[in-house]
């Protein structure tokens, strides 16, 4: 088994699996000169979003971190943060500040301060030129697999889940974590009847009950919707394709999981520990906002494992999708790379994971996804707690 | 060809058919990483990939898939009788139940 990938070492001991230059918008309005400046230049990447303006102080705190939180994802060699005048709590300068203490180059483009939408264009659009001659020089250097940090999530799942490919992505990150490194996982409300596996799962009755918290919280929060989760869980669908109980549900999700201890638990979009294990985030089931938490803590790539097969994608953090339904296969495999649908005929766990697992590290040393090729770059999405004001 | 099923944890009570399975049909049963094998006779009809007895269950005993509890039996099953929401229900959110 292969302990090791090709990648970019970060001044911060962090190592990348892309060398993109990041056009980083601090706010809404500031997404179209990212958007045209990642249109105009190569290797540059566009993360834009709604947020980072009239938000409450601890909604904007969570924008602020998650943004940072990708400035320094090492799959970014260099950013541009973008700006429309300021608003504070959330400026181009403190992310660009904060990005900085990496040691990569960060640039901030204000558009008020830079003289208006096209000078900061033209501003932006140099400086992206720049930064791609500065940082594409850099060759891959084999690392030890410590050094990845492999997200993982899952959506549109069904019968075939918990039985197939989300067992899969448990046994790569069984692998991963035997070599050193670390597997971050999430999706509180796919939780929601796992407490005894969570109990069993962490390595400290702590680390259990700042879990069990987060479900409590998610749970609390749902109901003063006034509405009642789970009288409509598991779905309509669920039941039709085979799932009985909201625990059955939660255990199959938990397939993803795989055998190690949890040695750690963090809020939304904070970053992780250093210690080798399975680690797990608070985001809620969205898939888009659960996977952005987990690149803006770091993860260089992610695999979202799928029932009814998808198309999500993030635009820094690689994303590969995997399915065990055979069906969904042939209809979305455009944009899916693993079909494990064999393991219903016989193909072992330990086959279909070393699939899995080769396809990932492929991933990390360069080979493009699909919906990286096609840039399918859909799921950049910041979680809320808190209303627009 | 006979059918077969998936066993993920030697301690579970349910197994789930791959593809359909209608009553009278013989499954072929085994559990992942295990070698020996038992048949079970069908019971009812069974939908692609859903659940079925391996063992006699009694009302109110635990149904255990992955090595762990996702529901009680609502009712007694037979081996080989298919388990769904009709004879089987979740331990959580049960806010219809007084505490005892």
């Amino acid at each position: 088994m292969r302990d090791f990938f090709y990648g970019y070492p970060r001044e911060d001991g962090q190592v990348g699996i892309r060398n993109y230059v990041l056009m980083l918008s601090g706010t809404l309005y500031a997404n179209p000169t990212c958007e045209r400046v990642a249109d105009i230049v190569q290797n540059t990447i566009p993360i834009v979003h709604p947020l980072g303006r009239c938000q409450i102080a601890p909604d904007l705190a969570r924008t602020y971190r998650t943004l940072v939180g990708h400035g320094l994802n090492p799959n970014a060699g260099a950013v541009i943060v973008v700006d429309h005048f300021k608003e504070q709590g959330c400026t181009a300068d403190d992310i660009a500040h904060e990005v900085a203490k990496s040691g990569k180059p960060v640039e901030v483009v204000n558009i008020r301060r830079d003289g208006g939408a096209v000078h900061a264009l033209l501003k932006a659009t140099n400086l992206a030129v720049e930064f791609n001659r500065k940082i594409t020089g850099q060759q891959r250097q084999r690392v030890p697999l410590s050094k990845l940090i492999y997200g993982f999530n899952c959506g549109t799942s069904d019968v075939t889940s918990g039985l197939a490919h989300n067992r899969c992505v448990g046994w790569v990150c069984d692998r991963i974590i035997e070599a050193g490194g670390r597997a971050l996982g999430a999706e509180t409300t796919e939780m929601f009847g796992g407490e005894s596996l969570i109990r069993q799962k962490a390595k400290t009755p702590e680390i259990a009950e700042k879990i069990l918290g987060f479900i409590q919280a998610m749970e609390k929060s749902i109901l003063a919707c006034g509405v009642d989760l789970r009288g409509s869980q598991p779905t309509g669908d669920n039941i039709a394709g085979g799932l009985s109980t909201i625990e059955e549900k939660a255990l199959g999700a938990m397939q993803k999981w795989g055998t190690k201890p949890i040695v750690g638990a963090v809020g939304y979009a904070e970053p992780i520990g250093p210690e080798s294990g399975l680690w797990i985030m608070d985001t809620p089931g969205h898939g888009g906002e659960s996977i952005t938490g987990i690149a803006a803590a770091g993860a260089q790539v992610m695999s979202f494992s799928t029932g009814g097969g998808h198309t999500i994608n993030h635009p820094l953090m690689i994303t590969m999708r995997i399915s065990g339904n055979g069906e969904s296969w042939e209809q979305m495999q455009e944009t899916m790379e693993v079909n494990v649908s064999d393991m219903f005929n016989g193909t072992s766990l330990d086959e279909a994971g070393e699939r899995l697992f080769n396809e990932v590290l492929d991933e990390c040393d360069g080979k493009m996804t699909k919906a990286e090729a096609l840039k399918e770059f859909n799921a950049f999405a910041i979680n809320r707690c808190g209303p627009s004001v | 060809m006979s059918l077969r099923a998936l066993i993920i944890h030697p301690d579970d009570n349910v197994a789930n058919l791959i593809g359909p399975g209608g009553k009278g049909d013989s499954v072929q049963c085994k559990v992942e990483g295990q070698t020996k094998t038992t048949k079970i006779a069908l019971l009812d009809d069974i939908p692609a990939n859903h659940k079925f007895a391996r063992v006699n269950i009694k009302a109110g005993a635990p149904i255990i898939k992955y090595g762990l509890s996702i529901g009680r039996a609502s009712r007694d099953i037979k081996a080989g009788q298919y388990v769904h929401v009709h004879n089987i229900e979740s331990n959580r959110g049960r806010g219809d139940l007084k505490q005892a």
